[in-house]
């Protein structure tokens, strides 16, 4: 276990595609916390949130080698899984659940598995908690407006449609403000970096 | 540097909140492999990741890590089954010769359960949250939880039960081999390929073992069969003393069957050396009853004119005459009583074959040089005694010879044949 601590999320990857299950539960011990939050967040019921995040390291477990291990980034590939597995649960569980496409292989690899773009830098959970209150300056620096589509979009899950008749304006007023709200958050976190 | 069409979709998309059709768009075109902001892409994908980060980290409770363990175990188990049941149902088995590239028996090694709880709980003890041990409820959640329907010929779905077992093989990690990054695993399709292989050398193991058995049970099924066929021997039951066959020292095996064989090859052969010796003795017996029989044959005859012959042999001038047989290794004799005072004679004679058809043996005395005819004789047993019926008169002091010959029926011959059989001088 001691061995695995001193691992980055890369190796731990690797370990795991390996089908090491020390690996998988150092990855559970430095991940799980994040991803239990992020998934309650979503789901907020905790009950449901620990069954979401079971399933999430089963997924894990069972799809690490859809992960790019030559340009994916480890955090940014774990943390979409956990939410969009999460809010996958969340709608199913909503009002209109025959409304889904069934849950199988291809579904989960289609809408669940992330896809990360062919060019990008590796993050880890060490850099990413490291940097946090950058984020967090960096967002908070946006507008309210700018920080409720973003919140809507990241965390409720909702398209610009499902958004803008959430907030009863135009869909392309949601477009340019989710691109606003991006690039902004993007240059306060650079600049705050600077 | 010209934006891409769909740049514009790229920060939505990044978040996760593009229009379905917007996204299938925008993936069709990504598949396409024009040209595309990917870096500015990955940068996006990388900020919104971090949104989470900021939030206030709860951990779960320490027995969600249990949680994972047992359903990792009952998936694997679950789809190993389904496996097997899908493989018997083929009944198709890959080439043996590639089962040996993954150790087959190290991945589906029992899982480490308690290795991962004892992990668990030290961790947990660790921990600032409190420890709870799994509850029946939440093994019931877990049980209950339904698996989504999988293709089980699917690759990705043998990848998976490798994933699984192995997962849960006891390695230790305290030699780390980190394999270098590739674009895939370099032992990802070896895997999926040995995957079956892996199943079917575990299936295969179990099949060696349960043909060893199967085997061991045939042999045993066999044996017996051999082994009773001894236990039913009478000799054997008469040799246990009864029908109890449990009686019986039940031989096991060849090695049982051969001493039994040898055991009834020994009482044959003592059997036949024991008929062979009543045999003998039967014989010897039978030729000892034969001689008797013709010993008293040959008294009762001689008693019937034992009076003649004694007073033969008790009167002054007597003699008598021998007969032996004119070939070499013929049967039979003859010898000849006479008395000159008396001038009464006996022939006897014994062996002496049946003559042949219309053949008569014919007895001749030779007196200076001169066949004289004695009469015909014909045996009625071995041993035979007969008057002489024609007894010329004979001079005691000439030399006489008699033979006898074999001639035609009905007493025509006037002199000997050429087929003598019996010649003898009188003494």
């Amino acid at each position: 276990m001691a061995a695995n601590q001193s691992y980055t999320d890369l190796e731990l990857l690797q370990r795991v595609a390996n089908y090491d299950s020390k690996a998988l539960e150092a990855l559970y011990n430095r991940y799980s916390p994040l991803i239990y939050t992020l998934v309650k967040k979503i789901v907020s019921d905790p009950s449901v949130a620990e069954e979401v995040l079971t399933d999430i390291f089963v997924i894990i477990w069972r799809k690490v080698h859809h992960f790019d291990f030559t340009s994916g980034s480890p955090y940014t590939w774990l943390i979409t899984l956990a939410r969009n597995k999460a809010l996958d649960v969340i709608k199913r569980n909503g009002a209109n659940p025959e409304q889904f496409e069934e849950y199988d292989e291809q579904y989960e690899d289609l809408y669940i598995l992330p896809q990360l773009s062919q060019s990008i830098d590796i993050l880890d959970l060490q850099t990413a908690i490291g940097i946090r209150e950058k984020v967090e300056k960096a967002l908070n620096q946006l507008t309210d407006a700018q920080q409720y589509v973003i919140y809507l979009g990241y965390y409720e899950g909702l398209n610009e449609s499902e958004i803008a008749e959430r907030l009863k304006i135009p869909v392309q007023t949601v477009k340019s403000k989710l691109t606003v709200a991006m690039t902004n958050l993007r240059d306060n976190l650079i600049k705050g970096d600077a | 540097m010209a934006n891409s069409p769909f740049y514009n979709l790229l920060h939505a998309y990044a978040l996760g909140s593009l229009n379905n059709q917007d996204v299938k768009e925008l993936k069709s075109y990504l598949k396409s492999g024009s040209e595309f902001e990917w870096a500015e892409l990955g940068e996006y994908q990388n900020l919104a990741a971090l949104l989470p980060s900021i939030l206030n980290l709860e951990n779960p409770p320490a027995k969600l890590k249990d949680k994972v363990a047992r359903k990792l175990y009952r998936i694997r188990d679950e789809r190993r089954k389904t496996i097997i049941d899908e493989r018997r149902r083929t009944r198709v088995i890959p080439p043996l010769e590639e089962a040996p590239v993954i150790p087959a028996v190290e991945e589906l090694a029992p899982l480490p359960v308690e290795e991962i709880l004892s992990s668990n709980n030290q961790e947990a003890e660790n921990s600032s949250d409190p420890i709870g041990n799994i509850s029946q409820e939440d093994l019931e959640s877990i049980m209950a939880q339904s698996e989504q329907p999988q293709d089980v010929n699917s690759e990705e779905f043998k990848q998976e039960i490798i994933n699984d077992a192995k997962g849960f093989s006891p390695e230790e990690i305290s030699e780390p081999v980190i394999p270098a990054p590739e674009p895939e695993l370099p032992n990802a399709d070896p895997v999926e390929e040995q995957a079956p292989l892996a199943e079917e050398a575990a299936e295969e193991t179990q099949t060696v073992a349960e043909n060893a058995d199967s085997a061991e049970e045939k042999q045993e099924a066999v044996a017996p069969t051999e082994t009773s066929e001894p236990a039913k021997n009478p000799i054997l039951e008469r040799l246990s003393g009864g029908d109890d066959e449990s009686a019986l020292p039940k031989p096991r095996g060849r090695k049982g069957l051969w001493s039994m064989v040898i055991f009834l090859l020994l009482v044959v052969i003592a059997l036949g050396a024991a008929i062979y010796f009543i045999y003998n003795q039967l014989n010897r017996n039978k030729r000892e009853l034969e001689d008797l029989r013709r010993q008293v044959n040959t008294i009762s005859m001689r008693s019937d004119a034992g009076a003649d012959i004694l007073s033969i042999v008790t009167s002054k001038n007597y003699k008598t005459a021998d007969l032996t047989p004119v070939k070499q290794n013929a049967s039979g004799y003859g010898k000849i009583f006479m008395s000159y005072d008396l001038k009464i004679a006996y022939f006897e004679y014994a062996d002496i074959p049946e003559p042949a058809a219309n053949k008569t043996y014919h007895l001749w005395a030779k007196i200076a040089e001169e066949f004289i005819s004695l009469g015909e004789f014909k045996p009625k047993g071995t041993v035979n005694i007969e008057p002489i019926p024609k007894l010329p008169v004979i001079d005691k002091d000439k030399s006489v010879a008699f033979v006898l010959t074999q001639e035609n029926s009905g007493g025509n011959a006037t002199a000997p044949s050429s087929n003598i059989y019996l010649t003898g001088e009188a003494k």
